[in-house]
């Protein structure tokens, strides 16, 4: 037993941090833009203006240092026109949101055409000397690509900056209570457009993981809700980046899962299987409810308000 | 922020007048795009995803593409895209119509409904829909049986296989797809009867996300050749080559994107056949069938072997290709056991129409999940 | 220092006109003919009969889909959950078409119609209870649930409803003809429009003119007073929830009875989400998502002409969209600027006493 089911643990661990790594990106400018009040629908519309513009600059350049800042800039530039809608001209942010994604949708399908089927330089796995020699934390961390590598340490910059810096102070204030914040001297609107726009270039670069690590091109729409379920996972994870990358590996377990089970003969219709990472979320979130009924379940409180 | 109920109710109705507005005040339609050149039939295609996608829909546009040279001055094409599997489609198929298409080809399974319905509605507009199991008199169905190069590409990977384990991405548990499967699996267990193949069903035709990661697990539990029945074989064909393993593509010709793990492939080559329609077409001798034919019918073939196979055993499948081609061999002949050992076929028998489309079990050395109705 | 007259009532029109004066520019930047598009999105979606009854047709789901989104939204609940209703209505109603094909047209169409309902009350109820009992935010679970109800439905048609006579392709076996919907005669505009609208109208009388329209309202807007007032909120929230997922079900209902005649996976290209973006535009009001959903089910039937004779990808409706949503924000924060000046000035008048 113990042959056939190590490698496919083993797997399904390297499975789940590769496929949470572009979700747990998104997750951290999300959280980072939540934990300033501001709520962003879009980051679908985001993620797919970040690995377009990736999978364009690695076309003509080849250099994926260059793609990565296309899809980091591609995000920001995004995450500023949330930031002008829902911060300067104070719209209803869920509103702002939704047009992001409608419009990063559409523009990314139009401008992505010539762009389908074609050979780009994708990130190659670089496996790291010695840690990826551990056994089973080496595979399953060690032996993945450096926007992996990468998401380790920006998890742990995040919470830091959040919790232990000044600037994250202020964001959190302008999360609270902006009305006192502003009154104590931090300029909450350049706070909160910080956040969102860091945020769409955390959100670009979670799409360019997708485009130059896993489809290696260009094809419409390839984000297929994983936007979505960043927003969902900040939720889940009580506006917390530790948290979030938690969550962004339990889903992508549960969605690496789904396909390995199958090797293994069991017979279960894979359409049952492939509900396991949404019904999966969804368990997970019962407890937490229950936790934090009380209140508004530990949101920041000037959420959503302009 | 309050708005009053009145100010609403203005808002509906300006929304409303908006809609009549954005072209109310427009000029009618220019008809030059609309109306075929003096005597030229126009033929139309429907796909379902992105005619680039170097699988299922860009084989499709190649024989579009190669109908329209051939028939440069009898016939023009036109091409729609990204048309979901849904009653969307009779819209499509009704506007095309009024544009004056006389043959069209809805080139997607799951489109055979909504087809039927408006060839119902359309008698003088013909109809050639791919896969479909049932006809009408204005529309026939045709197919080719792919599974036979997907034999002989199955050979190549049995072959070339050192851990004995191939891995196979796939979309659907339709007969479809079960038949490529049985057919790869019998071509590797015919030179290597120690091959497994490892089945992974991704839910979706298109999704590369999925696909790339079912290629990745697969790799990790030591399959060393991929294959796939995906709208694209895009991604599994470049997973598979960054993980330095060899692909066996599906569709189309895609040895430039593996220039090393390429072994061979099963492709089609549907531009003598819809030319040969058009054809019919526009000389009035054209007749409603459901149109299969296998290697002989010469829409499906086996794609140009990659550097990593040997000499021999390029031999080895030619010879086997053409015994097929001669209808010699076909992959599924008499006795035909599925994995639990059930008599499918008996010895002596050839599989008909029926059996081909009704398949829905896997053959011994298939591992994977298949639900039993 | 606004000279610019611009109303509130206005915004909707002006932003229209803003943002296809802002994609033709775009388009004219790409060497596209700006007016070429228009008059081709206008033919292909109120140029023939046959383009006006096909807009009718995508206007019924979304509808639909907008009314199931707003109705939550009223108690203060923000619910994506159409998509999911929507296939949880499609099976209500297949399982009804399945099971009692021996009926008459005159029972079975309505017993479609209640099992559509019952199966989507049941999928809204979900996040509803626990939104209600846990706390547990809906926008994710109904989220959550959109990718599951795709999923069961390919689980039955793949399995349990797959229709012997199809060899195996997936979907469910046809309806007998006694469980189609009427039709206006030639087209495929179904009763579906008539329910569509009565619901608009009656959710309108229910929103402007009752007690519970208020309650609702104020429950949304400001929950504290809700609870002060002692309105039962936990009940409201549970009631919108369901309704919105009752009506989310009427759109499945519609397209599996009126237009494909059978289950299948592919029943709905994203109608739940549209209709999202319906109720948003509208600010959820009635009347308001009737007008957008005819505007939005116009573009995504005109785009199909796009591509037909422009060679422009449908993806060009969503970029009008995405202009469209940014306009309409633009265009409000001009008015809301204005409505304030002119308070600041006369104190005390305001533009129009909110209900």
């Amino acid at each position: 037993m113990t042959d056939t089911w190590t490698p496919l643990l083993v797997a399904a661990f390297a499975g789940a941090v590769r496929g949470g790594t572009p979700i747990l990106y998104a997750a951290l400018g999300e959280t980072l833009a939540q934990r300033a009040g501001v709520l962003n629908l879009g980051l679908e519309g985001v993620m797919l203006v970040g690995a377009l513009a990736s999978v364009v600059v690695s076309y003509y350049t080849g250099q994926l240092f260059l793609a990565l800042i296309a899809a980091l800039l591609a995000g920001a530039v995004f995450g500023s026109l949330h930031a002008l809608f829902a911060l300067r001209l104070r719209a209803n942010q869920v509103v702002s949101g939704l047009a992001l994604l409608v419009l990063g949708n559409g523009i990314t399908a139009y401008l992505g055409i010539p762009y389908v089927g074609k050979k780009i330089t994708s990130l190659p796995p670089v496996k790291l000397a010695g840690l990826s020699e551990i056994p089973f934390l080496g595979p399953v961390l060690f032996q993945q690509d450096f926007l992996v590598y990468a998401s380790y340490p920006l998890v742990l910059l995040i919470a830091w900056l959040l919790y232990r810096t000044r600037f994250g102070l202020e964001i959190r204030a302008a999360g609270e209570d902006p009305e006192t914040a502003d009154a104590s001297g931090a300029h909450v609107l350049f706070v909160r457009s910080v956040a969102v726009i860091v945020g769409g270039a955390c959100a670009g670069i979670g799409g360019a993981y997708l485009s130059l690590v896993y489809a290696q091109g260009w094809i419409e729409n390839m984000t297929a809700g994983r936007g979505l379920i960043s927003v969902g996972l900040v939720i889940f994870a009580r506006w917390d980046p530790v948290r979030a990358m938690w969550g962004a590996y339990l889903f992508g377990l549960a969605w690496a899962l789904k396909l390995l089970l199958q090797t293994t003969g069991l017979q279960v219709s894979p359409y049952l299987l492939g509900m396991a990472p949404y019904l999966l979320l969804l368990v997970v979130l019962i407890p937490v409810g229950v936790r934090y009924r009380q209140g508004n379940g530990g949101a920041p409180t000037a959420l959503g308000k302009a | 922020m309050n708005y009053s109920r009145r100010f609403l109710l203005k808002r509906g109705l300006v929304g409303f007048a908006l809609a009549l507005a954005l072209g109310g005040c427009s000029k009618p339609e220019p008809t030059s795009a609309a109306k075929p050149a003096d005597g030229k039939l126009k033929v139309g295609f429907v796909t379902v995803g992105p005619a680039s996608d170097w699988g299922y829909n860009y084989a499709h546009n190649q024989g579009r593409l190669y109908l329209e040279a051939r028939m440069a001055n009898e016939a023009t094409t036109s091409i729609v895209e990204n048309i979901p599997e849904s009653a969307e489609l009779e819209r499509v198929l009704e506007k095309m119509i009024a544009d004056g298409t006389k043959l069209i080809f809805p080139t997607s399974y799951g489109y055979l409904d909504p087809a039927l319905r408006v060839a119902a509605r359309h008698p003088d507009v013909i109809f050639a829909h791919c896969g479909g199991f049932k006809s009408a008199s204005n529309l026939m169905t045709y197919f080719s049986y792919i599974h036979e190069p997907m034999y002989l590409s199955g050979m190549a990977a049995g072959r070339m296989t050192k851990t004995n384990k191939l891995g196979f991405v796939a979309a659907h548990p339709i007969p479809q797809v079960l038949r490529n499967i049985n057919a790869f699996t019998l071509g590797a267990r015919s030179v290597n009867p120690k091959a497994t193949v490892n089945v992974v069903w991704t839910n979706n035709w298109y999704d590369p996300p999925t696909e790339a990661e079912a290629a990745k697990g697969l790799i990790k539990l030591g399959a060393d050749v991929l294959t796939m029945h995906q709208d694209s074989p895009l991604t599994v064909v470049q997973t598979a080559e960054s993980a330095g393993v060899f692909s066996v593509g599906y569709h189309a010709d895609l040895h430039q994107f593996a220039p090393k793990g390429w072994l061979t492939g099963a492709m089609w080559d549907w531009g003598e056949l819809y030319v040969r329609i058009a054809q019919s077409v526009k000389d009035g001798t054209w007749k409603t069938e459901q149109y299969r034919a296998g290697m002989d019918g010469g829409a499906v073939k086996i794609a140009p072997f990659g550097p990593a196979v040997p000499a021999e055993v390029q031999k080895e499948i030619r010879a086997m290709e053409e015994k097929i081609v001669k209808r010699e061999f076909v992959p599924f002949q008499g006795p035909v056991k599925d994995r639990d050992g059930k008599e499918r076929l008996a010895r002596g028998q050839q599989p008909d129409f029926e059996w081909m489309e009704k398949m829905d079990w896997f053959v011994e050395g298939v591992v994977g999940t298949i639900t039993k109705k | 220092m606004n000279y610019i007259g611009l109303s509130k009532r206005s915004v909707p029109f002006v932003a229209s006109v803003a943002a296809l004066l802002l994609l033709g520019l775009g388009l004219k930047l790409l060497g596209r003919s700006p007016w070429s598009v228009y008059s081709g999105l206008f033919a292909g979606s109120l140029g023939s009969r046959f383009a006006i009854a096909e807009t009718l047709v995508a206007t019924i789901p979304i509808i639909f889909c907008a009314l199931a989104t707003a109705v939550p939204r009223w108690a203060g609940l923000i619910s994506v959950g159409a998509e999911g209703a929507l296939y949880a209505g499609a099976v209500g109603a297949t399982y009804a078409a399945l099971q009692f094909s021996h009926w008459p047209s005159v029972a079975l169409v309505p017993s479609m119609l209640l099992l559509a309902a019952c199966a989507g009350a049941v999928w809204a109820a979900v996040p509803a209870l626990l939104r209600v009992f846990l706390g547990i935010n809906e926008t994710i679970v109904t989220l959550l649930g959109n990718y599951v109800a795709v999923l069961l439905v390919e689980y039955l048609v793949h399995g349990v409803w797959q229709d012997p006579a199809s060899y195996s392709w997936p979907q469910s076996a046809a309806f007998v003809a006694s469980a189609e919907l009427p039709r206006w005669p030639g087209t495929r505009v179904h009763l579906g429009l008539a329910v569509a609208i009565l619901a608009a109208l009656l959710l309108w009388v229910l929103r402007s003119r009752t007690v519970l329209g208020l309650r609702l309202e104020i429950t949304g807007s400001n929950p504290t007073a809700a609870n002060y007032a002692g309105y039962p909120v936990r009940k409201y929230q549970l009631l919108v929830m369901v309704v919105g997922g009752i009506l989310a079900a009427m759109a499945g209902w519609g397209q599996v009875a009126a237009i494909e005649g059978r289950l299948r996976s592919a029943l709905s290209p994203g109608y739940g989400y549209s209709g999202f973006l319906v109720a948003w535009m509208a600010r959820h009001h009635p009347l308001g998502i009737l007008g957008f959903s005819l505007l939005l089910a116009a573009m995504l039937t005109g785009s199909d002409n796009l591509q037909l004779r422009q060679q422009l990808p449908a993806a060009m409706v969503n970029i009008f969209q995405g202009i469209l949503l940014f306009c309409l924000l633009g265009a409000e924060y001009i008015a809301d600027r204005q409505t304030t000046k002119m308070q600041v000035a006369h104190r005390g008048h305001e533009e129009e006493v909110p209900q």
